[in-house]
C-alpha cells in the first residue's frame, strides 16, 4: 500500500514538473492563483513559488531570487536534511540534524513571519522582495 | 504499548518540519505555520525532558501539516477549475463584441 502511494506520488510529482517546466505560470490561467493573494491584495510566504519552480527547472536562479527568494534556503535546507545522513554514513562524519536543534523551528518562524510582512512593504529596498 | 510510552526513546518524535516548510512555501502559509509551532515545540519538550509532550506536539505537527496540505490541494483544484472555466468562458464570449 505504502510503495503504490509512493510510486503513485513519484509520477505525480513528475508530471508536475513537466508541466510546470513547459509552461510559465506567468502566461497560463491553468495555474492556481495564491488564495490569500487574491482575498486580501497582499502577497503571503509563497507568492511567486510556482513561477520560482518554472525558473528552476529553467536554472534560471536570478528568475528563483526574484520572484521568491524563501526559495533558495528552503532548497538547500531541505537538500542538507536529506544528504548529511547519506554523507555521515559514506565518509564516517558528524554532520549534525540541524532540524532537531531547539532554536531551528523557531528561527524558520521568525524569517517566514519577518518576509511575510517585509515584502508587503512597496518602498524600496524591501520591494526588491515582493514576486515580480 | 503503555510501557513504550513510559520509556524514554533514543531520539526525538518527528517534527516534520520539511513538510510544514514545504507546505508554508507552495501554498498554506497560516497552516504551514501552525505546524511549524507544533514542529518547535516537539523539540523544545523533548529538550527539556518532557517525552509525552514531544510525542503530543509530533502528533498535532502531523496533523496541521496535513490539514494544510490537504487545503492546500483542495484550493488548487478549485482555482485551477475556476480559471479553466475562464479560459472557456473567455474563449466562447470574449472578443467577440458582445
Amino acid at each position: 500500500m505504502k510503495r503504490m502511494i509512493n510510486i503513485g506520488l513519484l509520477i505525480l510529482i513528475s508530471v508536475m514538473a513537466v508541466l510546470f517546466f513547459v509552461l510559465n505560470p506567468e502566461e497560463y490561467k491553468l495555474f492556481p492563483r495564491c488564495i490569500f493573494n487574491s482575498v486580501t491584495g497582499y502577497y503571503c510566504p509563497g507568492c511567486g513559488s510556482q513561477r520560482a519552480i518554472h525558473d528552476l527547472l529553467h536554472f534560471n536562479f536570478l528568475g528563483v531570487v526574484n520572484h521568491n527568494i524563501l526559495f533558495i534556503p528552503a532548497f538547500l535546507l531541505i537538500f542538507y536534511h536529506y544528504t548529511s545522513p547519506v554523507l555521515n554514513k559514506i565518509f564516517n562524519w558528524k554532520l549534525p540534524n540541524i532540524f532537531y536543534f531547539k532554536s531551528t523551528p523557531w528561527i524558520i518562524f521568525g524569517i517566514v513571519i519577518l518576509f511575510w510582512i517585509i515584502r508587503n512593504i512597496h518602498t524600496y529596498p524591501f520591494s526588491v522582495l515582493a514576486p515580480n | 504499548m503503555n510501557e513504550q510510552q513510559l520509556q524514554p526513546q533514543q531520539s526525538p518524535p518527528p517534527n516534520y518540519l520539511v513538510f510544514a516548510i514545504l507546505t508554508t512555501i507552495f501554498c498554506c502559509q497560516i497552516l504551514g505555520i501552525v505546524s511549524i509551532v507544533y514542529a518547535a515545540q516537539v523539540n523544545s519538550k523533548w529538550a527539556s525532558g518532557d517525552f509525552k509532550g514531544a510525542e503530543e506536539a509530533s502528533r498535532n505537527a502531523k496533523l496541521w501539516a496535513w490539514i494544510s496540505a490537504g487545503s492546500g490541494i483542495i484550493i488548487a483544484i478549485a482555482m485551477t477549475m475556476l480559471g479553466v472555466l475562464g479560459m472557456i468562458a473567455g474563449a466562447i464570449f470574449g472578443g467577440s463584441g458582445w
